[in-house]
């Protein structure tokens, strides 16, 4: 585990509320680690902290054993940690082939890119605002590879997309996966995610309610996360929560 | 009560002192000492334009200009009449000039803006060097009578003028046009939300600055005896913006403190042989610096330190505690859970109170409709936001707005609040429709809604912002005397203290209180968007129960947006699910949120 | 008329270039440069300092125009250290105080009498249909358009222009995708500042300027981009020559002439008011 991500304690800050609260989980590298939980749980709120986009109220972060939490955003980048933001942030103005020559020109980037989503090949020199959402996720997620991260954080991969299309860049993801790299999935829609995940942790109100092994989750996961999406009657409810 | 003493105590003591000053010091000290009341007086334009109301203004030395050319103007035409006039007259058609110039950029904002006033700064400048001054060509000064032609005499007139300027922006600082430039300054769109008309307002700081510094030019006029352009050009504008914002000149000492440095630097420049025009640079650079650190200017840093001495130890969070049975407060809806102990008890004892609510409610008639939406669309290109979306909220409901990301229900609450240009179908408020209406019409009509309020509001009071909110007030059902609401909404809210300043309050109480602020306006339809972000799990449960009762205790409808589903379930009897623009399913609470459809949409159990 | 169309051309290209210069660190930092101009001033101030003291012109000329892409570089240096969401306010209050001490400045180091400033270009006038045109004229046309085409062509086809442009869309983003944001951005300070120099010192001599005076062309230029919205460099570009041809004409209208530098001003609130009618609210939410 030495050389994955490792969250302790880690407190983050938005907007001056403490939006996430001593959060500590790990990212292993070369498997899939899938973060759930409802709109407003604090998720993508726990990866801007992790990034730098958003300050650390307490807490450490720690990349392949070194502390980075004091560094700036590039960085972080820097170290070999790329992260896909949640709402495809595709520099819209440019083509298929420039977004990915923002961080490399090279000829073998962009092969690589295409390699991995034939379909944006044949789009080459189409600009980005004129993709579909699929194509525009498979960009946003090329152009953060061509960095050559050692760990992936994704935020809302399937937000808007065909359960399909979805379902094939979770595939990629995997691939990635197998071959060493690391991942933190984010995900609002939790059953595709836990199909190729390995660990899962389960965020409600800015904490970690709960950590399973995805296999066990993916059973029965209607009757067991939706009283963490939308709060059910169960008695394990209220017995999580300390009044403070 | 004690900052108001303490700083009539200092302002006693620093009049004391200046009288002293102006009576031992030789001519030359006095002339300085006047120029300084001047320049404050510029400054305190500048502080009211560009510190409260937000707008950065380059041309207020431009409206200085005007008031000195019309004194001199005058002074040249009727000698006869008295000095004090002539000031007075100049100010006004500065004013004018500044309430035309208002008037004219209304829709023109921010960086836009600050151009606008550079260019007019710049043209204005230009059309006066092509002459000069009225009076410079026959040599004829603007002399002001006897006592004014006296030192003493000027400087008595210059710090009276800028005294009364001050007391007058004190007066109005309370009134609702006050107020609201400060609201203006975060966000448009929440300051309209408040029921200011934002147009109006944005004219009316700009005219009055513009008055403000035509009284200083006018002053100058008689200072000077005869005016030249180097007085006014830009650049003494754009320094008069550096130091306003050094010395924090929203607030009268940090104007007084502007007018000092204006003076003394250059002043003290000269004594030991450097050449007193550094001093723009040095002030321009020291703005920089304040605000590279993200402070606000010398004297708001200042307040803040005493305030936080004056407030320390004074509560300054909203502590809303286990909720009383309101003074003869009617039955409301559901069972009033007489909580003891902590926040799981409470937790447990409400776990569906809404859910007994509900089979209450089907079994009395249903109430009239408050808020009825028929068949809502809104396309933005070939997106549609909200697809044919119906709802009703009726009297007395606490109706939950929920969906997934991007679902449209900021858009719907758009829309129904009036910041939506066009929709297809129709808004009701009580059977009145309110398509077509503007936002301040709406909110006249009794709609409110929280925004996240900005950083505007900070320079305010509780008790202001509170006033200022209750001013736009709606015709809602049982709304009393305002001061009774306003103490009834304060007891239900647990707010601090009438005199504690926002911009103390942590931000989680800072929501509570936008929420209060919508309720003195005794408002008929209320829409919350996401009241619980950020507040701890006490905190959330506390407001859960408050906004449950609202509808009983205040009498409006409440619709409400919110993720968190506990709080859902515990606030809301009834709930509409969005997914996609369209609703999905409606109805009792607890049957929506176990609604096989609804379980899908969170869980995304379709794309698997 | 069209003598003075054309002569008000000679200070519309320097407009021009001061707007597009403008447009593009507006894109880049978010930063309107009040004090574009200023810092062009500096550099020519410096050359002409330098050609007095007898270094011969060309060598002047670059010393000055490096010296104002030094000065500038360090502005970029500094305020993209600090600059990480301020407001509106605080953003022109940063470049009104460039600005200032740009011209306080300027004041110490030359004075403040206008200056007679030796031309960079041979003192030539042609005679085309009859309308007398000086070379100096079209030679800062031509480099107007060169820039202008320059400056776009360079954003959407070379590698820098491409990092550039996705830095002025999404600037967070791109800190992700581990491009160095902040040498970017003290790039585009030291190379507009450069450019600003060049131009003024191709227009400056035509014009009895003084230092003041040469920092207030900022005004026009600022006219001109607010036309493209600071984000259109053509619009800014032609907006930038439109200015300056209105101006020359007007100075042949027996009334107008005087006041023709308050030209600007009018048809920036008249465009303006025009283009915003619409815009109900701000953008802050």
């Amino acid at each position: 585990m030495n050389d994955g991500l490792l969250l302790e304690g880690v407190s983050v800050m938005r907007g001056g509320l403490t939006i996430c609260r001593d959060v500590t989980l790990a990212v292993p590298r070369g498997e899939i680690t899938v973060l759930l939980g409802a709109n407003g749980a604090g998720k993508t709120t726990l990866l801007d902290g992790v990034m730098g986009l958003a300050p650390l109220a307490g807490g450490a972060i720690r990349f392949g054993s070194r502390r980075i939490d004091g560094m700036p955003v590039y960085r972080r980048a820097a170290q070999g940690l790329a992260y896909v933001e949640q709402g495809r942030s595709v520099f819209a103005g440019l083509t298929v082939a420039q977004n990915i020559a923002v961080v490399d020109r090279s000829r073998a980037a962009l092969a690589a890119a295409f390699e991995l989503f034939p379909q944006l090949a044949g789009k080459r020199d189409v600009r980005a605002d004129r993709l579909s959402g699929g194509e525009q996720q498979m960009l946003v997620i090329a152009r953060a590879l061509a960095t050559r991260p050692t760990l992936l954080l994704i935020d809302e991969l399937s937000l808007g997309l065909a359960p399909t299309v979805a379902r094939s860049l979770l595939d990629v993801l995997a691939e990635q996966a197998r071959q060493g790299m690391g991942v933190l999935l984010v995900e609002q829609f939790a059953e595709a995610a836990l199909r190729v995940g390995a660990t899962a942790h389960i965020m409600q109100s800015g904490r970690i309610a709960r950590s399973e092994a995805c296999g066990i989750l993916l059973q029965d996961h209607a009757s067991v996360l939706s009283p963490y999406f939308l709060a059910g009657t169960g008695a394990d409810r209220d017995a999580g929560d300390s009044p403070r | 009560m004690t900052r108001a003493r303490a700083s009539w105590a200092v302002a006693v003591g620093f009049a004391a002192v200046l009288v002293a000053l102006a009576v031992t010091l030789p001519d030359y000290w006095v002339f300085l000492l006047s120029t300084v009341a001047i320049s404050a007086l510029v400054a305190r334009s500048v502080g009211l334009v560009a510190g409260q109301a937000g707008l950065v203004t380059l041309c207020q030395m431009s409206f200085a200009a005007i008031g000195g050319w019309v004194v001199s103007w005058m002074s040249l035409t009727w000698p006869a009449l008295p000095y004090v006039l002539l000031v007075l007259v100049g100010g006004l058609v500065a004013g004018a000039a500044g309430l035309a110039l208002g008037v004219a950029t209304v829709r023109i904002r921010g960086i836009e803006f600050a151009v606008v006033t550079l260019g007019f700064a710049a043209a204005l400048d230009l059309v006066l060097r092509q002459g000069s001054f009225p009076g410079v060509g026959s040599g004829t000064a603007v002399s002001p009578e006897a006592p004014f032609d006296e030192p003493l005499g000027f400087f008595a007139l210059c710090w009276v003028v800028l005294l009364a300027v001050q007391l007058g922006l004190g007066a109005l600082g309370r009134t609702r046009r006050g107020l609201a430039w400060s609201a203006l300054r975060g966000s448009e769109r929440a300051a309209a939300a408040l029921g200011v008309r934002v147009g109006a307002a944005k004219a009316s700081a700009v005219a009055i600055g513009a008055l403000i510094a035509g009284l200083a030019g006018g002053l100058l006029a008689g200072q000077y005896g005869l005016l030249t352009t180097q007085i006014f050009t830009p650049l003494t504008s754009m320094v008069h913006l550096a130091t306003a914002v050094l010395c924090g000149a929203s607030l009268f000492s940090g104007a007084v403190l502007a007018g000092v440095f204006a003076v003394f630097i250059p002043e003290l420049l000269r004594r030991i042989g450097l050449p007193p025009d550094i001093a723009n640079a040095l002030l321009a650079l020291a703005a920089f610096d304040v605000l590279r650190r993200g402070n606000s200017g010398l004297a708001e840093q200042l307040r803040a330190k005493l305030d936080d001495r004056a407030f320390r130890g004074i509560r300054r969070s909203c502590e809303m505690g286990p909720l009383r049975a309101a003074p003869g407060a009617g039955a409301g809806a559901g069972v009033l859970a007489d909580v003891g102990a902590g926040a799981g008890a409470a937790g447990a004892a409400l776990a569906d109170p809404a859910h007994a609510a509900g089979t209450a409610a089907s079994t009395e008639p249903a109430a009239p409709p408050c808020l009825e939406l028929a068949e809502l669309t809104v396309a933005y290109g070939g997106q549609r936001a909200l697809d044919a979306v119906s709802l009703t909220v009726r009297q007395g409901d606490v109706h939950a707005l929920i969906g997934p990301n991007g679902a449209g229900k900021t858009t719907l609450v758009d829309a129904v609040t009036g910041f939506l240009p066009a929709y297809d179908g129709r808004v009701a408020l009580a059977g009145r429709t309110l398509d077509g209406l503007s936002v301040q019409a709406r909110v006249r009509a009794g709609v409110r809604r929280t925004f996240q309020q900005p950083r505007g509001i900070d320079a305010m009071a509780v008790d202001e912002y509170l006033r200022l909110a209750a001013a736009g007030s709606g015709a809602g059902p049982g709304a009393v005397d305002a001061a009774a609401l306003r103490a009834d909404v304060r007891d239900f809210f647990g707010l601090p203290g009438g005199e504690v300043p926002i911009r103390m309050m942590d931000v989680g109480s800072r929501r509570i209180l936008e929420i209060a602020g919508a309720l003195v306006s005794a408002p008929t339809l209320l829409l919350i968007d996401e009241p619980a972000a950020g507040l701890d799990v006490a905190q959330s449960i506390e407001l859960a129960e408050r906004v449950r009762r609202l509808p009983a205790r205040f009498g409006c409808a409440v619709l409400l947006i919110e993720h968190d589903m506990r709080f859902v379930r515990a606030a809301a009897n009834r709930a509409t699910v969005l997914d996609a623009g369209r609703v999905i399913a409606g109805g009792a609470t607890a049957a929506v949120l176990e609604h096989p459809r609804v379980v899908a949409a969170y869980l995304g159990t379709e794309i698997a | 008329m069209i003598d003075g169309v054309i002569a008000g051309l000679a200070s519309g290209t320097a407009y021009a270039i001061l707007a597009v210069c403008i447009v593009v660190l507006h894109r880049l930092v978010g930063v309107v440069n009040f004090a574009q101009a200023a810092l062009g001033a500096f550099g020519a101030y410096l050359c002409y300092a330098l050609a007095g003291a007898g270094m011969p012109l060309a060598p002047a000329a670059l010393a000055g125009i490096a010296a104002a892409a030094v000065i500038a570089g360090f502005v970029g240096w500094v305020t993209a250290r600090w600059f990480g969401g301020p407001g509106t306010t605080e953003r022109v209050v940063v470049s009104v105080v460039l600005l200032i001490v740009l011209l306080t400045a300027g004041f110490r180091l030359f004075g403040d009498s206008p200056r007679v400033m030796p031309s960079l270009l041979p003192d030539v006038v042609f005679t085309v249909a009859g309308v007398r045109i000086a070379l100096t004229t079209v030679v800062a046309l031509a480099l107007a358009v060169v820039i202008a085409a320059g400056v776009s062509l360079m954003l959407r086809h070379t590698h820098l222009g491409i990092r550039m442009q996705a830095m002025s869309e999404r600037p967070v983003t791109v800190q992700l995708l581990r491009v160095n944001a902040r040498a970017l951005s003290i790039g585009a300070w030291a190379g507009t500042g450069a450019v600003s120099t060049l131009a003024l010192l191709l227009v400056a001599p035509a014009r009895n300027q003084t230092f003041e005076s040469m920092s207030f062309l900022v005004i026009p230029a600022l006219a001109a981009a607010l036309l493209g919205g600071f984000a259109n460099i053509w619009v800014a570009a032609a907006g930038g020559l439109a200015i300056g041809a209105i101006e020359g004409a007007a100075a042949r209208i027996e009334g107008l002439a005087n006041y023709r530098g308050a030209l600007p001003f009018l048809l920036i609130a008249i465009a303006l008011i025009w283009m915003r009618r619409r815009k109900v609210w701000d953008d802050a939410r």
